[in-house]
């Protein structure tokens, strides 16, 4: 069992300091739009909800990549980019479908969650614990919960039911 | 260096052109940014006695050094203009995200000048500048004008600031507003903004915020954010919101009730912060960087049809953020509306509109005690203008963006309304602008900080129901121009950082900022150093008005609180004593008995040459 | 269980391949017969674009193959199959017995019926032979004149590369839009416009009728319209047909590939394919296609390598995703985007060179094109929330009217309608994905955080 990123969706308001964290960590500027976690902000569903890699198990970016230039980090288990390698031709971006792996014009290369290497910003910079980092099997438990909440906010308020 | 972009932003909308210019950094460090900064631009490029509403007012936006970093609530952007609402200068501030975009663009600093031929909006995409055609925009509400930039331009991650129809239709008090319901609210910036033809200001920014000393920054940060987490205050803003403080004012008899005739409201508990989490809060919600959350999203109660006007179907159940406490004494206690589905309402329209729900409520309030003493009747109203009508409510708010019958009255605010109904004294307010929540019969400092404030009516300058109902007699005069006068040199350069003004009420003062700014901007700033800067753009602030054509006449305060005590509660029988508080302020100030700073208070703030 | 797994490829769905029978069967002896090194095609543009040195467009090497325990025949051809021997036979004269047979020989450039394709200078750019002849024929020019026939999507890829390089471009397309295979012709509007801006000169509508070698050595390319331009090299990029020679005669059933079922084995049961070689199974459609993409190569090779290990692996199709940076400007296509039946929901910013077509059958999205600047991460989460919705195969319900209303809102249709919690589980093979080991010049998986990451963890003050 190693450590993932939990998301608790109830507790996150909106304030974008793990994408402060994460640019920073990144770039060493604050530059929430280099963040590779970003913030969910649905006000209509008056729900919010940090949202990055899942270090998911079939690691589609990992697959798709040509030259082997995603790697697990056995310390963590992250999907971690090797810069060194990748070729900036953003295939991990298209095929993986959380839409957490990216890649830039400005870097051509990709760039993901990588843990932070087992100390994750993000996690540190919440205010109120909505990134945890604890041990679990997978991550993505809370996917269900928030889709509920979501989706049942939604259809109430689109069909006008209660 | 940190903090700063050191770069402006000048947008010519007259001639469609824009121009990017460095920033003196002697004018970075001499008022930190933000609402300093404008002001100094705004003396230096401007006529004072221009018509705000003319080609010749400028409207700045500008943001702090702390904008856009994780310094808590580092979200702040000020819109600094002369305000349509007072002819005196203004700045109007504002949280959400907008204020940090632009930073991430590269700007400390969007100065708007000369009016758009035609109704036009500003896209911003980094270096991008664009003046665009906003036909499809213009008579649409603020989260449909959002909604349809994103859409238009395509990029989802877009922030706006936009006016709302209130702006358009050149209502006194319109808004601008950013993030749907962030409001730059007061003194018609939004009015401002209108009248320049200019519907909003897309911005997305890619940039980042740099920082000098790292590391001393960071450690100032999570010392401030320790500091924080364990506030009571913090932890009540946070649980209850700013509502919760109508209890305390409700408390000391300094909840303006039925436009100011009454200082409790009998229905306080039916407004209040655990009314509003209890029964209509769904989430609470923070600004950029904020480690507050004091924004309530709250949804309207199942018997509230009855006010569904003018709604989107998706929203048909959202009431969208709020009621704060001042909205929901405004639009609540003033009016003597005790229902909170109708301030939920009534404060969804004014920010979809766009209108400061403050100046709404209490215009509507002064309307309503004209139609008390029977100055207007049912012949001049579509409904009744009863104190406690929720439906007068929540019409009259649509009514008056759109400036309707009796809304072209409210549109123009209480005092010009009054004057014209030969009533004057239904204005609650100073400089044109109408008070906030705190009736300063209950609190006597805020009777000397309304009168003094250089916006107006405005409790953001000097808070004293905090020591007043603490360590303080509320009712009695003395002490309490020395209080206000360094509390105002406070919370101006506070201001002038870009960090919300909540956290010092939250465990974050000044103190704990000045080093964050320090190490931000490699600048060190003591807070001799910074209480100075306060003191500088106060008089800076100060020295524009006098030359707009303001005198000691405008630190006033209406009739009914020097003259009119109350009649019972906990503030019974207390007038406001300015005539004792106004020389002592003016001498702790270092001006003259008219107001007029010395010409040696002038070269001690290094101002001497304005 | 096999004994003897023999591949046949050097490509991405071969190595994947070997690599994945070895996750289930340490013990089956393995042999790879590729007449070029492994690597991987999709990586060659980046090495002609001097971003990369060649070899970091391989994907293993001798120690790699040693320790996984793979015997390897580089620059060996396979010259024929005996299905019925279970043998094939090489050019070096030998042959090798197989239990299992994998034909993983990937696809070539198609050789169009125009005079002068036989000039020295006039080449495909389809192989590592390719790539090294195109940088030695133009490493003395300073700023080379290249006319590109036919503007597919492979053909971008080199396109963007060249650019990169900062030469000279020219693209002649028959068709009367580039990337006809990939995007609608409103957004290769805008891919089009977008390049011309940049400076590439494009002509669509219009054939190459011949070229002509001029006195100095360099190029005429003559089109049907009359116009002729100057050239120094001139890539032929018209298209590519898998290679089916080892095919004929063996017994194994083709179309445009080699037919293969969901365990992708072909018409003979131990004699497998994948890749671009192999027509296979498509998500949500019953016929089978060749999708001649890195992502499929690599899908083909894992499952093909686990059902030749003895495991029982059903692909549950691949998904057709092509992704062109074309000079600054990210171009994305899924599915079925070409799909005439379906109800389509297209968002249009010709200023911003911004385009969205999501396709509907019903409440299930079967394909998208997207057209937008790659600089913005949340347009690329946007997209890859697309890819996820795609391939569960999400009934969307009333988000399906949200995204139509609302097509710069993929997130909350994503999470309310729990493509998300469906992703979570998914797996190819049953298990979790493992690191395939090999990395240029043995770089290690790891995380290293900067002075960066200090300054902002390190500070905390601990409560």
């Amino acid at each position: 069992m190693s450590k993932v990123l939990n998301i608790v969706p109830d507790r996150c308001t909106g304030c974008m300091q793990c994408e402060l964290a994460c640019s920073w960590v990144q770039t060493g500027t604050f530059a929430p739009s280099k963040s590779v976690i970003r913030v969910n902000v649905f006000d209509e569903e008056a729900s919010y909800a940090p949202y990055t890699c899942l270090q998911c198990d079939e690691a589609w970016c990992m697959s798709a990549c040509p030259v082997n230039a995603i790697a697990i980090d056995e310390a963590t288990g992250a999907k971690v980019v090797i810069e060194a390698s990748c070729i900036g031709c953003h295939l991990c971006t298209i095929a993986c479908p959380f839409g957490t792996v990216f890649t830039t014009p400005k870097s051509d290369t990709a760039t993901k969650c990588n843990l932070c290497g087992g100390d994750p910003a993000c996690a540190t910079a919440c205010p109120t614990d909505a990134i945890e980092y604890v041990e679990a099997d997978r991550a993505g438990g809370w996917f269900e919960p928030w889709t509920e909440r979501v989706n049942s906010n939604y259809v109430e308020a689109a069909t006008g039911a209660n | 260096m940190g903090g700063w972009t050191g770069k402006l932003l000048r947008v010519n909308l007259t001639t469609g052109t824009h121009a990017i210019e460095d920033i003196p950094v002697a004018w970075m460090r001499e008022y930190i940014g933000g609402r300093g900064l404008a002001a100094r631009y705004l003396y230096e490029e401007m006529d004072p006695t221009a018509d705000p509403l003319g080609p010749e007012n400028k409207l700045i936006f500008a943001t702090g050094p702390l904008t856009g970093t994780p310094v808590p609530c580092g979200a702040r952007y000020m819109v600094v203009t002369k305000g349509a609402l007072t002819n005196a200068i203004t700045t109007s501030n504002s949280g959400g995200h907008w204020g940090p975009e632009l930073k991430f663009a590269g700007y400390d600093l969007l100065i708007l000048e000369g009016q758009a031929p035609r109704p036009s909006y500003l896209f911003i995409y980094d270096d991008r500048v664009e003046i665009r055609d906003a036909a499809q925009y213009w008579g649409k509400g603020v989260f449909e004008t959002e909604d349809g930039l994103r859409e238009e331009l395509g990029i989802p991650a877009l922030r706006v600031s936009c006016i709302g129809p209130a702006g358009e239709n050149l209502v006194k008090f319109a808004c601008i507003m950013n993030d749907k319901h962030r409001a730059a609210g007061r003194s018609g910036v939004g009015t401002v903004m209108g009248s320049k033809n200019l519907k909003a200001i897309a911005v997305r920014g890619t940039g980042g915020v740099d920082i000098a000393e790292p590391e001393a920054f960071m450690k100032a940060v999570w010392e401030m954010r320790a500091e924080m987490q364990d506030n009571p205050g913090r932890k009540s803003f946070t649980e209850l919101g700013t509502a919760a403080t109508i209890d305390l004012t409700n408390a000391f008899g300094g909840l303006p009730t039925r436009n100011f005739q009454q200082g409790q409201f009998e229905h306080a508990e039916a407004l209040n912060g655990n009314a509003v989490k209890d029964t209509r809060m769904v989430s609470n919600k923070a600004c950029f960087a904020c480690t507050i959350a004091c924004g309530r999203v709250c949804r309207l109660g199942e018997h509230s049809e009855k006010y569904m006007v003018n709604v989107h179907p998706r929203n048909w159940k959202t009431a969208g953020e709020g009621p704060e406490y001042e909205a929901a004494w405004a639009l609540g206690a003033d009016t003597g509306v005790g229902d909170l589905d109708a301030v939920l309402k009534a404060n969804w329209l004014c920010n979809d509109l766009g209108m400061d729900p403050i100046s709404m409520g209490s215009t509507l309030a002064s309307a309503m005690e004209l139609y008390q003493t029977g100055v207007i009747g049912d012949d001049d109203v579509e409904t009744p203008l009863t104190f406690g009508s929720a439906e007068a409510l929540v019409r009259m708010c649509e009514a008056t963006a759109y400036r309707e019958g009796f809304g072209t009255e409210l549109a123009e605010g209480a005092k010009r309304m009054g004057e014209k109904f030969n009533r004057p004294e239904v204005f609650m307010g100073s400089k044109g602008q109408e008070f906030p929540a705190y009736d300063p019969r209950g609190f006597q400092g805020m009777g000397v900080a309304y009168a003094t404030c250089n916006r107006g009516g405005c409790h953001l300058r000097a808070w004293t129901p905090g020591p007043e109902s603490s360590t303080m007699d509320p009712h009695t005069p003395a002490g309490k121009s020395e209080w206000v006068v360094p509390e105002q040199n406070r919370t101006t350069s506070h201001d002038n950082t870009g960090v919300c003004l909540f956290v010092a009420g939250a465990g974050g003062p000044m103190e704990k900022i000045a080093p964050c700014v320090s190490a931000a901007t490699g600048h060190p700033y003591s807070m001799d150093e910074v209480l100075k800067i306060g003191e500088r753009t106060w008089n800076i602030e100060r020295l524009w008005n006098l030359r707009a054509g303001l005198t000691k006449a405008d630190d006033s305060l209406p009739k009914r609180l020097l003259k009119e005590p109350h009649t019972d509660g906990p503030s019974k029988g207390v007038t406001v004593n300015l005539e004792f508080m106004l020389p002592i302020y003016y001498e702790a100030r270092g001006w003259d008995p008219e107001g007029v700073p010395s010409p040696e208070k002038l070269t001690e703030l290094g101002l001497a040459s304005l | 269980m096999a004994q003897h797994h023999v591949i046949i490829g050097g490509g991405p769905a071969a190595t994947n391949a070997l690599e994945t029978i070895r996750i289930f069967d340490t013990e089956a002896k393995i042999t790879l017969v590729s007449d070029e090194p492994a690597h991987s095609r999709m990586a060659l543009p980046y090495w002609l674009a001097g971003n990369i040195p060649p070899e970091q467009t391989h994907t293993g090497d001798a120690a790699h193959f040693q320790k996984l325990g793979v015997e390897t025949r580089f620059g060996v051809r396979v010259t024929g199959i005996e299905a019925a021997g279970n043998r094939v036979t090489l050019n070096d004269g030998r042959s090798l017995a197989y239990d299992n047979l994998l034909i993983a020989t990937g696809s070539s450039p198609l050789a169009p019926p125009i005079a002068g394709t036989d000039l020295p200078g006039v080449q495909p750019m389809w192989s590592l032979a390719h790539t090294q002849q195109l940088l030695d024929a133009t490493s003395g020019l300073e700023k080379p004149r290249v006319v590109l026939v036919g503007a597919g999507f492979i053909g971008f890829i080199v396109l963007n590369a060249m650019f990169k390089r900062g030469w000279d471009l020219t693209v002649v397309e028959r068709e009367s839009q580039i990337l006809p295979r990939m995007l609608d012709n409103e957004s290769a509007g805008f891919v089009g416009n977008w390049m011309t801006s940049k400076g590439v000169a494009v002509h669509t509508g219009t054939t190459v009728q011949s070229i002509t070698a001029a006195d100095d050595g360099s190029k005429r390319v003559h089109l049907e319209n009359g116009d002729q331009i100057a050239a120094d090299i001139v890539i032929i990029a018209t298209g590519i047909k898998a290679n089916l020679d080892l095919v004929a005669g063996a017994g194994i059933d083709a179309d445009a590939g080699i037919l293969v079922n969901d365990q992708m084995q072909s018409s003979v049961p131990n004699i497998y394919a994948a890749g671009d070689v192999a027509q296979g199974p498509v998500l949500f459609s019953d016929q089978r296609a060749v999708h001649a993409i890195q992502p499929t190569a690599v899908d083909h090779g894992r499952v093909a390598g686990a059902n030749m290990a003895g495991e029982e692996i059903h692909y549950p199709g691949s998904l057709l995703m092509n992704v062109v940076d074309v000079c600054g400007l990210q171009t994305v296509s899924y599915g079925a985007w070409n799909d005439a039946t379906a109800e389509a929901t297209t968002i249009s910013n010709p200023t911003n060179s911004i385009y969205r077509k999501l396709l509907w059958h019903d409440d299930r999205l079967v394909g998208a094109i997207f057209t937008g600047q790659a600089d913005d991460l949340g347009m690329l989460t946007d997209i890859g929330m697309v890819k996820g919705i795609l391939q569960t195969q999400t009934k969307l319900a009333a988000w399906k009217q949200f995204l139509q209303e609302n097509p710069f809102d993929i997130r909350r249709a994503y999470i309310g309608a729990g493509v998300a919690q469906k992703l979570v589980e998914t797996t190819l093979l049953g298990s979790a994905t493992r690191d395939r080991k090999y990395h240029f010049r043995g770089a290690q998986a790891k995380a290293t955080m900067g002075a960066s990451h200090a300054q902002f963890v390190g500070t905390k003050s601990q409560p």
